[in-house]
């Protein structure tokens, strides 16, 4: 890489069959990327439209849910199409900008499930094409010389991170509540909204009153259909040891109901049989070869409507089955039956007690941290970019525009942000997390309007931006390549901090009674349930109170630290 | 520019904030519901509304209701609020209302402002040290607490644990005791009322027992704040040429930093404490609704959740006055404190 | 060598000056007034003056960087003072300018190659490999290697880096190079390697320089002519060694604050009373009068035109010639030392 002998003199185009390839198809998955890109687009606008208008066009399912995802494609095939132009000329900037241009989409096409997973295979094959060899050849050299300078600073910057303590802290307080909250299915053991109403104000460890009903089986049955009856269902059942860790006798229910009258006067005839068998066992079986195996059984006949099995209290595995047999062949009870069977088991234990309504406070302050780093991550990311386009545009052009900004941003900045968002979550009418968010979106934007927009008049002085002029750059490109790039740091630094500053505010918001709907996990909602049981039950509010102080410190923690890391004059000259 | 011509020029200013300010409220009682809401009650009379309508202008084109609705703002009636449980007139409750927010605030701002300089300077001085550790935790603690939440933990340690354990404990809300004391409401400053003209220092007492609390709560973000900016600006002066020469002159450190550093450090600290003064009172909706304070934060949160709007909208309007106030005084001061500073 | 390259006719740039309630305009800076200026292919056109006098706006203003006021550019005969758009760029390719301090004139955030390579991109000339392979020419040129192409300009000591605006400054193959102060950031010993650079680049690229200073021997090092500026004008454009004639009381003033080397003849500068009049409201009539030892009263009414006192010696006095200014230390020295060599 350093030697001219390994830089390959500048090729034809046509030299490469394998190259000419790689455009070709780079050519075709743009124009799928800008078709998917589209296509999400439209579905999100017909659904607003839809919205707006009250009126149902019914769109796919699929297109709802990647607004952001859909633009994001979309803007990222467009630079993709222009940097093709580059590849085709076998210009080596165009296929390293392509490179990281690709990784980006992977990214994207990688938050969006099933859809995304297939085009960001097609992606993986594309960066894979790149780097064989009669492609690389036109561009990993200049490629590689590129990043180094850009890792070594990388690297440098990681080095003072390690160096300073607390933002080491913050960084593993940041991660691991993240990782809490994307782990939340695992770790909780309450769902958010349950509410065992045993369980009222239990203090922390506390185990639970209440034993909870777990479905092996589930058959409601509203309509008349000939071909349940007589028809079998089984499957296979395991007891492990946490299973009986949990279930105190290993008891199998079966019931059954009528489901308009809620009682159990339904003429049915179902046998419930457990056969000391494994599934693999069982199938090949005729019924009259299992009955040797059987365990136990018991019928459901008409008002005998609740039996159970119990089963050894210890490990193995066996089979369960149900025959459903029609005492008279009338439709009745098929069209309106509840079968259920179920086993108990105990509830866990409350580690940090429950709140007034039985909800386990251990789950919620888990599912919490999902919604309410949500809440972060989407106020931060709106504000930031719109209130830094806003604020870059003003400052570099200037005259009548930046003056109409700065006065709006001095309106929004009368407002005490707790008290405007209260007013425009009102206003919304909706009380939900979206709500929560949009209003703290519209209050913050202008914080970073202010700074990007004061950054660039500075950085508009600079000597370096009148040496780009002069040596003709257009106005973009001093504005993208040299101007943003300078002042990003500083807004590094407070949209870290405003992530603790928008947990607290969201949290403010809804403790004071403008949240999510009752129910929901937030922990803010939290704090507000506890505080009339503040002296009864300070667990309610002690906890979730910690997991804000906590997220919002480490963000503190390392913003504050970074800022010091980040400045200029502190870094090696 | 002269101070002058700057002071008119930022007046100038501040009309069209004053004016988006009015409209986005106006533009929020729309939204929120009926304009005709801030005029009338559940006490006004079925057959009395017509009436009000065509007084208030609202049959007109929206452009005139907007001018109207401004005509009245000026002429002060802002509306009728039924928060507090009889209807009155938004800008009587205001007034009602205002003392007790104002103390708290300005008790919180001496407590953090008295507590926030010391730590501050001790922080710079012994900067990296195990005492400049731990103010720098404890200040960004202070900018990352849920202040609702605080007000509770506290609430609860120093009133009702306190309690229990048979210490002495603070109060635990409201302004002072009301069993055990008559106020007679003059100013509606508790403190200055109870020793200018009740003559009654009991009271006195009792008010500043309950005002700790709550003060503590109210002011520990601001004392985050003002500890860290004379932190860093006190960090910034300490590397000035000035200081080396004032230390190489033989001067103490003491006198170094209380006489030469401080002054100049001081300077954007001020800033910050006019601008966070301001912020008080956003901190006070929260602060007030724990400690059950009669103040103004209390009272909007409840006039929010009872969606009384003109209630809602006086209570924007004087917290976006005081915040442009504050703003503007904070500009002139700055210009006072540092002669280097141009109005430009 | 005769052909012009550069022409200015009456070329002002006044700065608004705001104020006021309503930030009226109250006033303006005349930081160039009424320059009328020609600078040959080839030569170095050396422009002095005191800090504050107009010479970076002027040089500013000739490469469009800034919009003149009022007043004429002519580039290769070609009016370019209202060219906006492609055809600026285009001009904008033969004319370069090389800023003060090189810290701030290089972007702190990227690397040394895209720097200098920068106007080739935008220009179109070249991109990627080739881009590279120009950028290390040009750095070689300036005395940089390979090494220096991936490294932050923060890695780089002064010298170096006003080299690497040199070599950015001539990436596009300019005709005409604006040096704005290139050396006062820089330490005597480095400087002196700058300006030989300068020097055989110009060789190599037959570049003309537009060399502003406040250094007064640095100037005359680099300059085949000279001009001296005023309070946003020119007082004095010399072809001569200055230091040996100079015709405008305020080159005198200028060459005689120059410090000698040798305590005899140190002492005797002759000092300009007074502070250089604000450029807001200049004094009318010659701009020099208020601070002039020679003032007479036609000084104080009478704006004194630029005459041709033979040779292309232009001086704006209207005395030019008829005044004794005496011999000058500077003088004397530089005699002394020719004595001693002989």
């Amino acid at each position: 890489m350093d030697s001219d002998s390994q830089i390959p003199v500048f090729q034809d185009e046509g030299s490469s069959s394998l190259s000419s390839m790689f455009g070709t198809i780079q050519i075709v998955f743009v124009m799928i990327s800008l078709l998917v890109g589209g296509i999400i687009l439209l579905g999100n606008l017909a659904y607003f439209i839809e919205e707006l208008l009250g009126m149902t066009l019914v769109p796919p399912a699929f297109l709802g849910n990647w607004a952001i995802q859909g633009l994001l494609i979309l803007v990222l095939a467009l630079f993709l199409l222009r940097t093709n132009a580059g590849v085709m000329e076998r210009v080596p900037d165009a296929f390293s900008s392509s490179f990281y241009l690709n990784l980006f989409m992977i990214v994207v096409y990688l938050t969006m499930g099933t859809l995304g997973l297939a085009m960001a295979s097609i992606v993986v094959i594309q960066l894979i094409l790149m780097l064989l060899p009669g492609v690389r050849y036109y561009w990993w050299v200049e490629f590689v010389e590129d990043t180094k300078p850009r890792v070594k600073e990388t690297r440098f910057t990681l080095h003072l991170v390690r160096k300073s303590p607390l933002v080491v802290v913050g960084i593993a307080i940041i991660v691991f509540m993240v990782s809490v909250a994307l782990a939340a299915p695992m770790l909780a053991t309450y769902k958010g909204e349950d509410m065992v109403f045993k369980d009222v104000r239990l203090p922390p460890g506390s185990p639970s009153n209440d034993i909870k009903l777990n479905y092996l089986y589930y058959l409601n049955q509203r309509t008349y259909d000939p071909t349940i009856m007589p028809q079998y269902k089984y499957e296979e059942l395991t007891i492990t040891s946490k299973y009986l860790e949990t279930v105190e006798i290993p008891r199998i229910f079966i019931g059954v109901s009528d489901l308009d009258t809620k009682t159990d006067a339904v003429s049915v005839n179902v046998t419930f049989r457990v056969y000391n068998l494994t599934q693999a066992q069982y199938e090949p079986m005729t019924p009259a070869e299992r009955l040797s195996y059987l365990y136990a059984n018991v019928s459901v006949v008409d008002q005998n409507l609740l039996q159970y099995i119990t089963l050894p209290d210890k490990e193995g595995v066996y089979v369960w089955e149900l025959q459903f047999i029609a005492a008279y062949k009338t439709t009745t009870w098929s069209a309106n039956t509840r079968v259920v069977l179920a086993y108990y088991s105990n509830y866990p234990i409350h580690i940090w007690g429950t709140d007034n309504y039985g909800g386990d406070i251990y789950s919620r302050i888990i599912w919490a941290s999902q919604q309410d780093l949500r809440i972060a991550l989407s106020v931060v990311l709106v504000a930031l970019s719109s209130g830094a386009v806003i604020g870059a545009v003003s400052g570099y052009y200037g005259g009548k525009l930046d003056e109409l900004v700065m006065r709006v941003t001095d309106i929004f900045f009368a407002f005490p942000g707790l008290v405007l968002a209260m007013a425009i979550v009102m206003a919304l009418g909706v009380r939900s997390l979206t709500t929560i968010s949009i209003a703290l979106m519209i209050t913050w934007w202008p914080t970073y309007a202010r700074l990007v927009r004061g950054q660039v008049l500075s950085e508009r002085e600079k000597l370096y931006i009148e040496a780009a002029r002069s040596s003709g750059a257009s106005d973009s490109r001093i504005l993208f390549s040299h101007i943003l790039p300078n002042t990003i740091q500083p807004v590094i630094v407070q949209a870290t901090m405003d992530f603790g500053s928008v947990i607290l505010v969201a949290a403010g918001l809804s403790f004071i009674g403008f949240g999510p709907p009752v129910g929901t996990s937030e922990w803010g909602m939290m704090i507000a349930r506890g505080q009339n049981y503040i002296l009864s039950s300070p667990w309610m509010t002690l906890y979730p109170g910690l997991a804000i102080l906590v997220t919002a410190l480490a963000f503190n923690l390392v913003g504050d630290g970074i800022r010091d890391i980040l400045d200029p004059k502190l870094r090696r000259r | 520019m002269r101070l002058r011509d700057f002071i008119i020029r930022r007046i100038i200013l501040a009309i069209p904030v004053v004016f988006g300010v009015l409209t986005i409220t106006w533009f929020l009682s729309y939204i929120v519901g009926d304009p005709l809401a801030m005029y009338i009650t559940e006490r006004t009379p079925d057959a009395a509304i017509p009436g009000i309508i065509h007084a208030r202008g609202l049959d007109q084109p929206l452009v005139v209701q907007y001018f109207l609705y401004l005509n009245s703002l000026f002429h002060g009636d802002w509306g009728v609020s039924t928060t507090t449980g009889a209807d009155q007139p938004v800008l009587t409750v205001l007034a009602a209302k205002f003392p007790a927010t104002i103390e708290l605030s300005i008790f919180a701002m001496i407590f953090a402002i008295a507590l926030g300089i010391p730590l501050g300077i001790i922080s710079a001085t012994k900067k990296d040290k195990a005492a400049d550790h731990i103010t720098r935790i404890f200040a960004l603690s202070g900018v990352s607490m849920p202040i609702f939440w605080f007000g509770l933990m506290l609430k609860y340690l120093l009133f009702f644990q306190f309690s229990q354990w048979g210490l002495p404990h603070l109060p635990g809300g409201d302004r002072y005791n009301y069993r055990a004391y008559t106020w007679h409401p003059t100013t509606g400053f508790l403190l200055v009322d109870s020793l200018v003209f009740d003559h009654n220092p009991g009271l006195f007492i009792d008010a500043i027992f309950h005002l700790i609390m709550p003060g503590f709560c109210l002011g520990y973000i601001t004392l985050a704040i003002i500890t860290r900016m004379m932190r860093s600006s006190m960090l910034e002066v300490i590397k000035e040429d000035y200081i080396t020469l004032a230390k190489s002159k033989g001067l103490t450190e003491r006198v170094v930093i209380y006489k030469h550093a401080l002054r100049n450090a001081l300077i954007p600290t001020v800033t910050v404490i006019g601008l966070a003064f301001g912020g008080l009172i956003t901190g006070a909706v929260l602060t007030e609704t724990i400690f059950n304070w009669p103040g103004l934060g209390r009272w909007a949160t409840n006039s929010i959740l009872n969606s009384d709007i003109a209630a809602i909208n006086g209570f924007t309007l004087l917290v976006a006055f005081i915040f442009v106030t504050a703003n503007f005084i904070v500009d002139m001061v700055y210009g006072v404190l540092d002669p280097r500073i141009r109005f430009g | 060598m005769s052909e012009t390259l550069i022409r200015t006719e009456n070329l002002k740039k006044h700065f608004p000056l705001t104020g006021g309630v309503f930030r009226k305009v109250i006033g303006k800076v005349h930081a160039v007034d009424g320059v009328n200026l020609e600078i040959k292919k080839g030569e170095t056109l050396g422009v002095v003056g005191e800090s504050g006098c107009g010479k970076t706006t002027l040089g500013r203003t000739i490469l469009r960087l800034l919009d003149p006021t009022s007043g004429k550019i002519f580039f290769e005969d070609e009016d370019i003072t209202e060219i906006k758009g492609r055809a600026l760029r285009k001009v904008r390719m033969n004319m370069q300018i090389v800023f003060q301090d090189p810290m701030a004139s290089l972007d702190p955030r990227v690397t040394i190659k895209n720097s200098v390579g920068e106007p080739l991109v935008v220009n179109g000339v070249a991109r990627g490999r080739k881009m590279r392979d120009m950028v290390l020419e040009l750095l070689e040129k300036v005395g940089l290697t390979e090494d220096h192409l991936n490294r932050f300009p923060h890695e780089f000591s002064g010298g170096q880096r006003q080299r690497i605006c040199i070599a950015r400054a001539l990436a596009l193959n300019p005709k005409f190079v604006v040096m704005d102060e290139p050396t006062s950031s820089t330490d005597v010993s480095v400087q002196a390697q700058t300006l030989n650079l300068m020097k055989d680049l110009q060789d190599e690229f037959d570049l003309t320089y537009m060399f502003i200073s406040h250094n007064l021997s640095v100037v005359k090092h680099m300059s085949d002519r000279l001009t001296v500026m005023y309070l946003g004008k020119i007082a004095e454009t010399t072809p001569y060694d200055i230091f040996r004639k100079p015709l405008h009381p305020y080159s005198f003033a200028l060459v005689s604050a120059v410090p000698i080397p040798d305590p005899q003849f140190a002492g005797r500068a002759h000092i300009l009373s007074g502070e250089v009049p604000s450029p807001i409201s200049p004094p009318p009539g010659c701009r020099f009068y208020p601070r002039c030892m020679f003032a007479q009263d036609v000084c104080k009414v009478e704006d004194p035109p630029l005459r041709d006192l033979g040779g292309g010696h232009l001086v704006a006095c209207h005395f030019a010639g008829e005044l004794d200014f005496g011999k000058s230390a500077q003088m004397e020295y530089a005699d002394s030392v020719e004595e001693a060599v002989s």
